[in-house]
């Protein structure tokens, strides 16, 4: 007996050996959606860590303070390495390709004092913000200047303005778009010839209870005393990224109503990610206090993917959080910590061949997410919803509901495919389970419209019978009342 | 020559909806109506609140269904009641109002009738209705509120005997009555909680010592 033990399991060991050893460990953080009521519900994880890079796993010497982190459209990443005054190029195995530090500037050299953000164009073009120096570069692959950015002298910018370009962005017709610090009025617009053409997409002044109170003390009071009162100032924004689409994405750290975190700006510097009851709220939706101040969920950062999937990353619990086209919320990973997958001060996020990209500033490295399985079939949905494909997410939607009960975007998808398909009693069932209510009262629509029309035939004959009935009773009535006071005179 | 059907204490509620001045003045002279029937109309109202809480179409009720809380809606249904009878009394005991506490009852109770009517209808047509027809749930109640309100007004304006303009001024201190009992209410509320606190402190640390 022992014996055939032992041999059973001198047998299975180089079994087990040879197997790939995959072992799904739990994520080092919790998952979750908001219901309705932005309660939050345990969701599965969407993203799970894979691996951590530093500095010199990479092969390029410990990273010094990283600040900022971009993939390109070749997947190329640059990490701007702001204490170690480079940039580090990394090719897609995760392996140093490049170190850009020193620069050729009209024949001569020229460095980086802090280069705080950074932008790759098409063909290599590297845009970075040397915030130390005042300066936005535009580097050619060959790692030539082309364009040297200043403080610029224009009459909407004010006297003893400090330029301090922290993060820079750029457009397919070539505008630049540069964040300095502390600029309130919004995204300073360059042309491609680095001529300033004006501001964009200023944050409004929010509307909160103690606004309005100032607003009504300030209408009293004479111009000096309203001088030397405190000025109401739009948020700055603090970081900014290029879509796909070309439009401009950005976020806010600090919001008091917590709406409109993440902005996505048209030409016309409005925002159009709007949520369906007005100004959409991102981030966490359940807040604790501390010392009497709210612990608001704080980006600074965010990505945006070919498929228009927006990451956001949050500084106060170190949550990435991302969302479709529209705004709906579709993963939240990632927590404060020292395991793997937590971050200590994350800085920057960048998609990366559907993977995410995390940069810790503390940490001095990067951490990559991969889609786990339920996060894969939530992305693929969404995409075929999104371009329309509604029975194809449907059957996509029907697993992912298996997996999470509380995923309201997957019912409103297998709702959307059951009436576009006419199934309207199941769809509503549906719809009212996603909380989707203009789409429950769509389908309510037509389930009364069929409704009517099948009963048409009755409802008429039954009218037509009561309407006969009565005025010829009333007829008859009369008719007897008439021959009777004949009888009677 | 016929008998009426109705005994001529009895009010009909109805008729008091169309021919508010007739019917408010058989209240003050004849002693019409009853405080039963008022009762009734406003453990109506209250459970039409709850109703139309629980039982709003789908496509307009925002509520969490599973959270309901019955005390509060017997706060804004009958408490609000209850405090705007005490309140008026009060004030028509001041102002020179002519009517008693009960009159005051039973012609608060008839004027909600319409909006009572408008919440159990409203209720019942939103099921049947979409999201673009919902402006009409809107009228439905605009109007029955304007319509109790009319009752209510020329209902207090016949039992206090007073003018137009001394009704509207005793309906404005009602209001203010009302604000003070509240204020009073919370304020004997958290005095008395901190005398509960004084005691069982006091009775606890007597157990301790003893």
């Amino acid at each position: 007996m022992k014996i055939k033990l032992v041999l059973a399991a001198a047998l299975l060991l180089p079994v087990l050996a040879a197997a790939p050893l995959s072992v799904k460990a739990e994520a080092p953080y919790q998952s979750y959606v908001y219901d309705e009521w932005d309660k939050s519900k345990a969701a599965p994880a969407s993203y799970l860590p894979e691996r951590t890079y530093s500095g010199i796993q990479v092969g390029a010497g410990a990273f010094s303070e990283p600040q900022d982190l971009f993939v390109d459209k070749s997947s190329a990443i640059y990490v701007a390495d702001t204490g170690n005054k480079r940039i580090v190029k990394l090719n897609d195995r995760f392996e140093m390709v490049d170190i850009i530090d020193k620069l050729e500037w009209n024949g001569k050299e020229t460095t980086l004092a802090s280069p705080m953000g950074l932008f790759v164009a098409n063909e290599g073009t590297m845009y970075i913000a040397d915030k130390d120096n005042g300066r936005i570069l535009r580097v050619g692959a060959d790692k030539k200047v082309q364009l040297v950015i200043e403080k610029p002298t224009d009459p909407l910018i004010p006297e003893g303005f400090q330029f301090k370009p922290t993060k820079v962005a750029v457009d397919n017709a070539g505008r630049i778009y540069v964040l300095s610090e502390g600029q309130f009025y919004g995204l300073m617009q360059f042309n491609s010839e680095g001529k300033f053409t004006g501001y964009y997409g200023s944050n409004r002044v929010e509307v909160t209870p103690a606004v309005v109170l100032e607003t009504f003390w300030k209408n009293l009071l004479s111009k000096e005393q309203r001088s030397a009162m405190m000025k109401l100032l739009p948020i700055e924004y603090s970081n900014l990224d290029i879509g796909y689409d070309n439009f401009v994405y950005t976020t806010t750290i600090i919001s008091k109503n917590s709406r409109e975190e993440i902005k996505k700006l048209n030409p016309l510097g409005n925002n159009v990610l709007m949520g369906q009851q007005g100004a959409a709220d991102f981030g966490d939706k359940e807040f604790s206090f501390k010392q009497g101040v709210k612990q608001d969920t704080s980006f600074v950062d965010l990505s945006v993917d070919s498929d228009g999937f927006i990451a956001g990353l949050d500084r106060t619990r170190g949550r990435v959080f991302e969302y479709d086209s529209e705004g709906n919320s579709i993963a939240v990973f990632g927590s404060l910590g020292n395991q793997k997958g937590t971050f200590l001060q994350p800085s920057a996020v960048a998609y990366w061949k559907g993977e995410v990209l995390v940069l810790d500033t503390a940490k001095r490295n990067l951490t990559r997410f991969a889609l786990s399985e339920y996060g894969a079939l939530v992305r693929k949905a969404t995409v075929l919803y999104n371009q329309g494909l509604y029975e194809e997410a449907a059957v996509i939607w029907q697993s992912v509901a298996k997996r999470n009960a509380n995923n309201s975007i997957a019912y409103v998808g297998i709702a959307k495919a059951l009436e576009k398909e006419g199934s309207y009693d199941e769809a509503l069932s549906y719809y009212r389970q996603g909380t989707d209510r203009s789409g429950y009262s769509d389908t309510f629509g037509q389930i009364r419209m069929q409704t009517v029309r099948d009963n048409l035939p009755v409802i008429m004959t039954i009218f037509i019978c009561v309407l006969v009935g009565y005025y010829g009773f009333k007829a008859f009535r009369a008719a007897r009342y008439k021959r009777r006071r004949e009888v009677n005179r | 020559m016929t008998a009426p059907a109705v005994s001529p204490k009895r009010l009909n509620p109805f008729s008091a909806l169309l021919h508010p001045f007739d019917s408010f003045n058989s209240v003050k002279e004849d002693g019409k109506g009853s405080l039963l029937a008022s009762g009734m109309i406003v453990l109506v109202f209250f459970i039409a609140s709850i109703f139309k809480r629980q039982s709003t179409g789908y496509t307009f009720n925002l509520s969490d269904l599973s959270a309901l809380n019955v005390w509060l809606i017997a706060a804004k249904t009958i408490v609000l009641y209850a405090l705007w009878v005490a309140g008026n009394w009060a004030v028509a005991t001041w102002m020179d109002g002519e009517g008693k506490a009960k009159q005051i009852a039973i012609i608060s109770a008839y004027a909600i009738v319409p909006y009572v009517a408008a919440v159990i209808v409203s209720t019942l047509l939103s099921r049947v209705l979409v999201q673009e027809e919902g402006m009409f749930l809107g009228y439905i109640t605009t109007l029955a509120m304007i319509w109790s309100a009319v009752l209510m007004f020329i209902g207090m304006l016949t039992i206090h005997d007073y003018g137009a303009v001394k009704t509207l001024q005793s309906f404005a201190m009602t209001f203010a009555a009302m604000g003070i009992v509240i204020f009073l209410a919370v304020l004997f509320y958290t005095l008395f909680q901190q005398v509960y606190v004084f005691i069982y402190t006091v009775y606890n640390e007597m157990l301790f010592r003893l």
